[in-house]
């Protein structure tokens, strides 16, 4: 059993953040990764292996991204990188259980962060898994990291701004864009756009790629969503329609694309598992994403001496995720004796700031985008809402009209979200197809309770 | 979809290696994953489903979905997507459960 003042989960933005922070104040931590890079999802860097020969085409993230890591590294000897580690399990007394190398091991520590991230929200319709559907994210990780474009005509559909920054990726990477569909209203865009204004270079970013779109003669298409993907072994055509207030798709309204490959943008969905299998609170939050942990003014969870920090505990986007990771470093630093009180506070005091003022434009951004509930229709009685296990709608309605009304009695009747991704990815789903069915609430449909090993690891890793 | 989806610019790769899909070499190199080799030669469809027979292949892109599990080296059931290639990697893979032709470790 390996010991260390604080551990970190997730060696993203809110991670790395909060190890220089407590760095700083002279903490000792270990920061793990599943990843072999730093970075996150965000600031995701080309394959070590690659050699940059033209650094500029990479991007302002890249560079953000960069400074962050360089700042990490004078940091080397306080801060301990485990690449490719896996926190599975957590067995109390701050013990987590980690895969390092394919072997299982338990790293013990005073002090926790849990920077766990997020990933894009799995929305169910007709074709959703045949080959060449994405999501924006594994477009990006093609794209951002390993520099192959995963197919030659998209049509990209979502909800949000992330799809913007994918379409002028897959541009510069020269891949034909047929049309760019986005749920969310015009109407609704201009009502919001006053408080999103408080972050104009963001808005500006917008615009600019929305030029873009014009200038390569992509159709931006809005009030609409994608209803169906087909063909026989992989994507062939895509298939939108527009939508109405709740999102329902209008009848009479569809149109075809033919493609090879369609990019999903319908918003992330925070990483929870571990801090549900750690037994921290959790409340439901739509704008944030879903279920989150519950936190106080110094990111600690209802588990003393658990800290949470990023898109992992509610959607914020980047830059307050490196404040929160900031606020969870000093703090952690702050339980170990290494700063007293009054030094924490002086140091907290200005991220505090930052973070008031990145909220609002975070809350306006996440009310703006945020799904309405006739989406969750778009699966027909065949679609497979569990990808795993190949559970269809109609499996998971049976068993909501026998009474299983629940995610965990959901999962229990019919399997759905027991498979390899232990519920990321039908989870979200099948609370909307409950509250749809029932009228109940998500504190009512619950998030299935987690379980040690949250991710799939080999026996091997239990044998001396 | 027989040619190289590698995008030209801004890196540079190391020098390529054979890894082996399905019997037949398939080029990669280093810091590629097994997902990002087989769709540059455009391999797209990662495996069949147990129960249905239905093609699948990466979703999420970021080992959260364990859509694109591939059978590595005889090991079932790896996550193309996380997998990195190495020279003479042999890849297989997964036909439905009732097509099951791997040796288990």
């Amino acid at each position: 059993m390996k010991t260390t003042q604080l551990a970190i989960v997730g060696g993203g933005p809110a991670g790395l953040s909060a190890a220089i922070e407590a760095a700083k104040l002279g903490v000792s931590s270990i920061l793990l990764d599943e990843n072999a890079q730093l970075g996150g999802q965000i600031y995701r860097q080309p394959s070590a292996e690659f050699r940059i020969v033209n650094e500029q085409r990479l991007g302002k993230q890249h560079e953000d991204g960069k400074d962050l890591l360089e700042e990490v590294a004078k940091f080397r000897s306080q801060i301990d990188i485990w690449n490719g580690s896996l926190a599975w399990g957590y067995f109390g007394e701050k013990e987590l259980a980690i895969l390092r190398n394919g072997k299982a091991e338990i790293l013990k520590a005073d002090q926790i962060v849990v920077a766990s991230g997020t990933y894009d929200r799995p929305l169910p319709f007709p074709g959703w898994t045949l080959p060449g559907v994405f999501t924006a994210g594994c477009v990006q990780v093609m794209i951002k990291s390993q520099r192959v474009l995963p197919g030659t005509r998209f049509l990209l559909a979502g909800s949000g701004p992330l799809q913007l920054a994918v379409a002028d990726q897959l541009l510069k990477a020269g891949a034909k864009i047929v049309a760019m569909v986005e749920a969310t209203s015009t109407v609704r865009m201009l009502r919001y756009l006053p408080n999103l204004s408080r972050q104009p270079s963001l808005v500006l970013d917008g615009f600019k790629y929305l030029a873009k779109l014009k200038l390569h003669g992509v159709p931006y298409i809005q009030s609409h969503v994608i209803i169906k993907a087909s063909g026989s072994e992989e994507v062939e055509q895509g298939i939108i329609a527009a939508i109405d207030k709740d999102w329902k798709p209008i009848p009479g309204t569809e149109q075809t694309f033919d493609i090879d490959a369609v990019c999903l943008g319908y918003g992330l969905v925070p990483n929870t598992d571990l801090t549900r299998l750690c037994g921290c609170a959790h409340r439901y939050s739509e704008p944030l994403g879903g279920w989150i942990p519950e936190y106080d003014e110094r990111m600690e969870t209802s588990v003393p001496r658990i800290f949470v920090a990023g898109d992992g505990c509610g959607v914020m986007g980047v830059n307050s995720a490196i404040q929160q990771g900031r606020l969870a470093g000093i703090y952690a630093a702050r339980n170990l004796g290494l700063a007293d009180d009054a030094t924490a506070e002086r140091l907290a005091e200005p991220v505090r700031r930052k973070l008031r003022s990145l909220r609002k434009f975070a809350t306006a951004l996440s009310e703006l985008y945020s799904l309405r509930h006739g989406i969750y229709g778009l699966a027909a009685e065949d679609t497979v809402i569990c990808r795993c296990e190949e559970i269809s709608l109609n499996t998971i309605r049976n068993a909501i009209q026998s009474g299983a009304d629940n995610t965990d009695d959901i999962k229990r009747r019919t399997r759905a979200g027991m498979g390899y991704c232990q519920g990321r990815m039908c989870v979200p789903s099948i609370m909307a197809i409950a509250q749809r069915e029932t009228g109940s609430s998500p504190e009512h449909t619950w998030y299935m309770k987690a379980r040690s090993p949250v991710k799939p690891i080999p026996i091997s890793a239990f044998l001396e | 979809m027989s040619e190289d989806r590698r995008i030209s610019g801004v890196i540079e790769r190391g020098e390529a290696f054979e890894i082996t899909v399905d019997g037949k070499p398939v080029t990669a190199y280093p810091g590629e994953t097994v997902a990002s080799a087989l769709f540059a030669a455009g391999i797209r469809i990662l495996r069949h489903t147990a129960k249905q027979c239905e093609p699948r292949s990466i979703f999420c892109g970021i080992g959260v979905c364990y859509d694109c599990l591939v059978t590595v080296n005889g090991v079932l059931n790896q996550r193309a997507c996380m997998t990195f290639a190495q020279p003479g990697l042999v890849v297989t893979r997964q036909m439905g459960i009732t097509e099951k032709d791997v040796s288990l470790e």
